[in-house]
């Protein structure tokens, strides 16, 4: 196995390889030779190259790009990379910023896309993407006719990891198309999260709370569950809408999609787009009052109660038990 | 977007713009615009007109290769608190090993 996968790296304007990056390495790894490239890293582009080897990269492509203008510059170089490299597949992070830059590679180069994959394979034809289909109820595999694939992959599913590599990294000349683009007219970069909770993509246990935590106030308490077992804590859209907690923290179809190996759900009726977001978790505990909510169709242990007399029992259980 | 980034972006138009289901309210027409709607002429081209290629062994596509049902999460166990729920549920999870 020595083709190339031209891997496209996602990082943070603070300097930092985006948190996928381990997956879309390991997922690259398992094809061929994973070839990474990373565009407009500035002053941090050799902490970046050392960092993606340690994750498998056997090569570091480097491009500088116009940081004024979107995804295009990131276009470019990865048209530049392709050209050099010769990929047998192309795989970058279902991102919202590379789903852009590889659908715009994809019509430049005719290419094809295997679009969302939770896994990658080979069979004796060549690479296959899985996929996870209709809110986790199959699994579908797809390929492509001929040429290499454009395969964009979930973050935070892939298990598989590189091994470390010897940094090679390579400056990358990539000539600007100058194609039609946005332009970038201000960057607003949140605080670092204070939390010490773990992140909700790709968390091992999530703790999510619905419309039947009642109030903002109130959801201090799936907090709480969620600091007495370690997980991340999410949210359902009705507890979003309703202003509890911020968009980000929401699961479900349009959400964040989580298969961890536990996921507590308090308060959550479990509509069909929250159900999309979590029901591949390993272990589904539910709470809830009304004893018909669909969620304890799935649930593999459900609790018909008040979360307010359930969960506090459960937390003073759980540190009696820790003692 | 970039992991904590937000962008404000602008564009040249025609430009193509997607937006998230947490977009303002659509508007609907009223009862005017639907009368006004159906006076609109129809016009009707084909793939010729648009000059699109459709032959499917000049390109290469995307082929789904293989599909298959996950098996239906089977509900578990569903108990009705009667002032231990809580504790129940910490010996589950022990039993399970989740905590």
């Amino acid at each position: 196995m020595t083709d190339n996968i031209l891997v496209l790296l996602d990082s943070t304007p603070d300097g930092q390889l985006s948190k996928n990056t381990p997956g879309l390495l390991g997922a690259a790894s398992v094809l061929g030779n994973p070839v990474a490239l990373i565009v407009g890293a500035g002053e941090h582009a050799d902490a970046l190259a050392a960092a993606a080897a340690g994750l498998g990269a056997t090569k570091v492509l480097l491009a500088d790009g116009d940081s004024s203008i979107y995804s295009t510059p990131t276009v470019d170089a990865l048209q530049a990379a392709a050209a050099l490299v010769q990929p047998a597949a192309v795989l970058a992070a279902h991102s919202d910023q590379s789903k852009e830059v590889v659908a715009r590679f994809a019509i430049r180069n005719g290419a094809a896309v295997n679009y969302d994959a939770i896994d990658v394979s080979r069979d004796a034809e060549g690479i296959i993407a899985s996929h996870s289909a209709y809110g986790g109820a199959f699994v579908v595999t797809s390929a492509v006719t001929f040429a290499a694939p454009v395969i964009t992959v979930r973050q935070g599913v892939v298990e598989a990891r590189g091994t470390a590599q010897p940094v090679v990294a390579e400056k990358l000349a990539v000539t600007a198309s100058g194609r039609k683009s946005a332009v970038i007219e201000s960057l607003v970069v949140a605080d670092a999260p204070t939390s010490t909770r773990p992140e909700l993509r790709g968390a091992t246990k999530v703790v999510s709370g619905g419309r039947g935590l009642g109030t903002a106030e109130k959801f201090v308490l799936v907090e709480q569950l969620a600091d007495a077992l370690g997980a991340a804590v999410g949210a359902s859209r009705a507890a979003v809408d309703a202003g509890f907690v911020p968009q980000t923290f929401q699961v479900g179809q349009t959400g964040v999609q989580v298969s961890p190996q536990l996921y507590v759900a308090l308060g959550i009726s479990g509509a069909i787009q929250h159900k999309a977001g979590m029901q591949t978790a390993k272990t589904i505990i539910a709470i809830n009052k009304d004893e018909t909510a669909p969620i304890f169709e799935i649930a593999d242990f459900g609790v018909v109660g008040d979360v307010f007399t359930v969960v506090p029992q459960l937390i003073a259980a759980l540190e009696a038990s820790g003692k | 977007m970039i992991d904590r980034v937000t962008m404000q972006l602008r564009a040249e138009l025609p430009a193509i713009v997607s937006v998230t289901e947490r977009f303002p309210d659509a508007r609907f027409p009223n009862f005017k615009g639907i009368m006004a709607a159906k006076k609109k002429p129809f016009e009707v081209l084909s793939v010729a007109d648009l000059g699109a290629d459709i032959d499917v062994l000049a390109k290469p596509r995307a082929i789904m290769t293989e599909i298959s049902a996950k098996p239906p999460r089977a509900a578990g166990v569903k108990i009705v608190d009667e002032g231990d729920a809580g504790n129940q549920l910490a010996e589950f999870l022990k039993q399970n090993q989740l905590v």
